[in-house]
């Protein structure tokens, strides 16, 4: 009975040290994929910011500038069936 | 039984043998794999009591194919801070940290170096990765790189006083949102600190309920908004170019769908940039579009000729008599260029910005029916999602006095915010209903799931067949009026109509020579996609709206239907 009580004891001694080391771990990988998550989106963010300023590079250039002029005129024609389709 | 007893001491031996491999396997993850790292993180628990890397949800911009661009976000990088105790070459480390910082390090360095008793004295923040990494390279004695994280807005002006910022406030050390979304949803971006630091194990056995389901999933999140990058930077920058142009006080604009009032684009100039609050104007801090109260002059007068058909006092048929001026009171009303008319039909009154003809339509309401549209019109707030709304000035509405009335009835002696006026235009664009004018979306739970925001309940306030008539005789303002029709779409029916109002003197009267300019309309004006408000305050040297403000308003038309590939709704001619 004594016996058994100790080997009892025991497992439960094991299982609470493999519970700890496995909720660090787990921690531990928590606090790296949450580190990259925010790594990742600091670097999405710098691409974001030249997303803008190249809109802002495109909205101001001055196409009479650069030889264009605004067409005469604007003429809305029936689709055909093999029309590009751009969007 | 001694074979039996021995094979469970063997037992229980493997078993902490196991037991304490793990141990040891674990042990040299933590202390040779990620070693480094670790005494870093020490390093900064010692020296940050406050200890967690900041944190904060992101706010989008929502493109027009449904994909998301950052509006606030967070960035990361380091800080860099010197232990004075252990620093051994001042010099050297100041030439490095200032290297790092991009040449931002003050002398002041030195003073904080001399003092042997500090441990930790900040230098330099939002220091860039790579710059971050080369200066921990260096391992310079006393010289410590901290990770860091700072919040970014990667669209700088656009839309600034809408988006908002974070800040301190002198009560409240607390970094939160001060204005804008980002203080109108300061719970959902905010965040309780790095909560991953947190001793996982304490949480499972103390707080097992947050563990297992956090409350905090159902509150923090992302915020999704309607507003279109691409239509922001176009309108900012026509925004600019008008208060340039014309070096008006302020000019803003609101570009709304009509039918559900989503915002796709708002924005004011002078603006400020998010990233650089020390160098902002306070005066441009605040969001004059849903603050600020103004007189917006003649994009009234549809509203008063929808209010006069609504209620069936006049028809499209009806005549006048247009003198020119009134007397009305002991105030006279004359029309802008003091003309009489002749008998004319109310679609003149559009067509011409006739005060007369706005004046006569309102006292055939009668002040009891004036008061009860305008008071639908403009008697509430908005609602919308942004921080410090302000409230029409109505007072006039209560006058015992008819000239209050046809002042009102022109838009002079009635102040209203430009997300009011948008709102109330924007139902003519709606079949008679006004709808709620937002920002936002939904909100991008942490969890994963999106949770949309419910912005139905329209307020009925015209019957759509009166709507559909103003509509028409807008559409024809457009084509026959405004710049003599040139601007006319043939294959698109646009409707607008421009207005000129007299800015008040602070003294109970009028400039004579200094005007608050406004521009509306709203395509394809047989379906309505869009809404737009646009206005300039205090423009120099020039008197009407129509000079200030139409090709801007048809430029901005132009290149929506060109992005959002808007279908003709009409045939040429």
């Amino acid at each position: 009975m004594v016996s058994l009580l100790l080997a009892g004891n025991a497992v439960l001694a094991v299982c609470y040290l493999a519970l700890i080391a496995g909720t660090m771990a787990f921690a531990a990988i928590e606090v790296e994929f949450a580190e990259n998550v925010r790594g990742d989106e600091a670097q999405v963010a710098q691409l974001e910011s030249q997303y803008f300023a190249k809109i802002a590079s495109i909205n101001t250039i001055d196409y009479v500038a650069h030889g264009y002029v605004k067409p005469m005129a604007l003429i809305y024609v029936p689709s055909r069936t093999d029309a590009l389709t751009i969007r | 039984m001694r074979a039996a007893f021995r094979s469970r001491l063997r037992l229980i031996l493997a078993l902490l043998i196991l037991g304490g491999l793990l141990i040891l396997v674990r042990l040299y993850f933590v202390q040779v794999v990620n070693g480094e790292e670790y005494a870093l993180k020490a390093d900064r628990q010692y020296a940050s009591a406050a200890g967690a890397l900041y944190d904060r949800g992101s706010i989008y911009f929502t493109r027009a194919d449904g994909t998301q661009v950052s509006a606030a976000t967070l960035s990361t990088g380091f800080l860099a801070a010197i232990n004075p105790s252990q620093l051994k070459d001042a010099t050297a480390a100041y030439a490095a940290i200032d290297q790092a910082a991009s040449g931002t390090v003050s002398r002041a360095f030195f003073d904080a170096a001399a003092t042997s008793s500090s441990v930790y004295v900040e230098i330099a923040h939002h220091i860039d990765q790579a710059s971050g990494a080369a200066l921990a390279a260096k391992k310079l004695p006393g010289v410590l790189v901290l990770r860091e994280r700072w919040r970014t807005y990667p669209a700088g002006t656009l839309a600034a006083q809408s988006i908002g910022f974070i800040a301190q406030a002198a009560d409240d050390t607390e970094l939160k949102g001060r204005t804008g979304l980002e203080s109108e949803y300061e719970g959902t971006l905010s965040r309780d600190g790095d909560s991953l630091y947190k001793n996982f194990f304490a949480e499972l056995f103390s707080n097992i309920g947050n563990v297992v389901v956090d409350a905090r999933d159902a509150r923090q999140g992302d915020v999704a908004t309607t507003i279109e990058p691409m239509v922001e930077a176009r309108l900012a920058e026509d925004l600019s170019g008008v208060n340039e142009k014309y070096s008006s006080k302020e000019t803003g604009g609101i570009i709304m769908d009509a039918k559900t009032g989503a915002i796709y684009a708002l924005g004011t100039f002078p603006t400020f940039d998010l990233n650089d609050l020390g160098s902002a104007d306070p005066a441009t801090l605040e969001n004059p579009l849903v603050q600020n109260v103004y007189e917006f002059g003649s994009i009234m007068k549809p509203l008063t000729m929808a209010s006069g058909l609504d209620a069936g006092v006049i028809t499209p048929a009806t005549t006048y008599d247009d003198t020119g001026c009134i007397h009305v009171d002991t105030a006279t009303i004359c029309n802008y260029d003091l003309k009489a008319r002749g008998v004319i039909p109310m679609q003149q009154i559009l067509s011409q910005s006739l005060n007369v003809g706005a004046s006569w339509i309102a006292t055939k309401l009668g002040p009891t029916e004036f008061r009860s549209y305008f008071t639908k019109l403009f008697g509430t707030k908005t609602g919308i999602d942004l921080p410090a709304e302000g409230s029409a000035l109505l007072s006039n509405l209560k006058s015992p006095r008819q000239v209050e009335f046809d002042n009102m009835s022109f838009g002079q002696g009635i102040a209203v915010t430009p997300v009011q006026m948008v709102r109330a235009l924007g139902a003519l664009a709606n079949g008679g209903s006004m709808t709620r004018p937002h920002v936002v979306s939904a909100i991008d739970l942490d969890s994963g799931i999106p949770r949309d925001l419910d912005w139905s309940g329209a307020s009925t306030v015209f019957k759509p067949e009166t709507a559909a008539e103003v509509s028409s005789m807008l559409t024809v303002v457009v084509d026959t009026k405004i710049a003599n029709g040139k601007e006319k779409i043939p294959t698109m029916s646009v409707a607008a109509k421009t207005g000129t109002a007299q800015l008040t003197d602070g003294h109970g009267g009028y400039y004579k020579d200094r005007y608050f300019h406004s521009f509306f309309g709203y395509f394809p004006a047989t379906n309505p996609r869009f809404v737009i408000l646009l206005y300039t305050n205090d423009p120099k040297g020039v008197e009407y709206a129509s000079e200030t403000l139409t090709s801007t308003f048809f430029d901005l038309v132009h290149f929506l239907i060109g992005y959002y590939a808007v279908p003709p709704d009409r045939a040429a001619a």
